[in-house]
């Protein structure tokens, strides 16, 4: 099974959003600021109800958020 | 800034290198009377004071729990392996220097130990192996 990488554009969002800081938004998905930095540093991958509550709390849909690099190699 | 789990991490590495490095120094002067250090290893139980609920503070999420299921799992694992080993070998030296089937009795009570060690060891480096490799930037 051909392994995919999750990116995302949480930093980005963060900055859109009135530079809302890490532990903010930590805070609003009820989990530690650490795993919003492993989550911006792209080394790891969240559960779908937690990428869910991100894209609620940016006010987009999932995959404005996240995105996996076989969307990127499909589209070539 | 460290979760509490790294914390406890550090907490039982350090615990369990003094307790060896006691023994090691006590052993020339106490014999085998240093062995009653291992009861330093008890300290350990300290560590849920590390979990103390901070009012809106979320300490524990779905990462913590993923990086201590792979750290439990590679504890179990090498508990076994230990375990297998340490039968093989004790019990192979008495048989083949001793000619013995049996072992003595105080020899039983240090395997466990050993195995509690190993556990201890494993978990704690393996959370904080994961935790080294999943540092990101921590920039605000």
């Amino acid at each position: 099974m051909p392994k995919t990488k999750i990116t995302n554009r949480i930093r980005r969002l963060r900055f859109d959003r009135n530079e809302m800081t890490q532990q903010e938004l930590a805070e609003k998905v009820s989990v530690t600021r650490q795993t919003i930095i492993a989550l911006e540093a792209q080394t790891y991958a969240p559960s779908l109800t937690l990428a869910f509550q991100i894209a609620r709390v940016f006010g987009v849909g999932v995959e404005d958020v996240f995105q996996d690099d076989g969307d990127e190699k499909a589209s070539e | 800034m460290m979760t509490p789990q790294q914390k406890l991490a550090w907490y039982n590495l350090t615990v369990t290198g003094v307790t060896l490095c006691l023994i090691l120094i006590a052993y020339p002067l106490l014999g085998r009377g240093a062995l009653g250090f291992l009861g330093f290893l008890g300290l350990q139980g300290l560590g849920g004071l590390f979990y103390g609920k901070k009012k809106g503070t979320v300490t524990w999420d779905e990462r913590e729990q993923q990086i201590h299921s792979r750290s439990i799992l590679a504890a179990w694992a090498v508990l076994w392996l230990y375990l297998s080993m340490a039968c093989m070998i004790t019990w192979g030296i008495h048989y083949f220097y001793q000619h013995q089937y049996v072992i003595t009795i105080d020899v039983l009570p240090l395997i466990l130990f050993g195995a509690g060690i190993f556990v201890v060891l494993t978990q704690s480096i393996a959370t904080l192996v994961q935790y080294g490799r999943e540092r990101g930037d921590a920039k605000d």
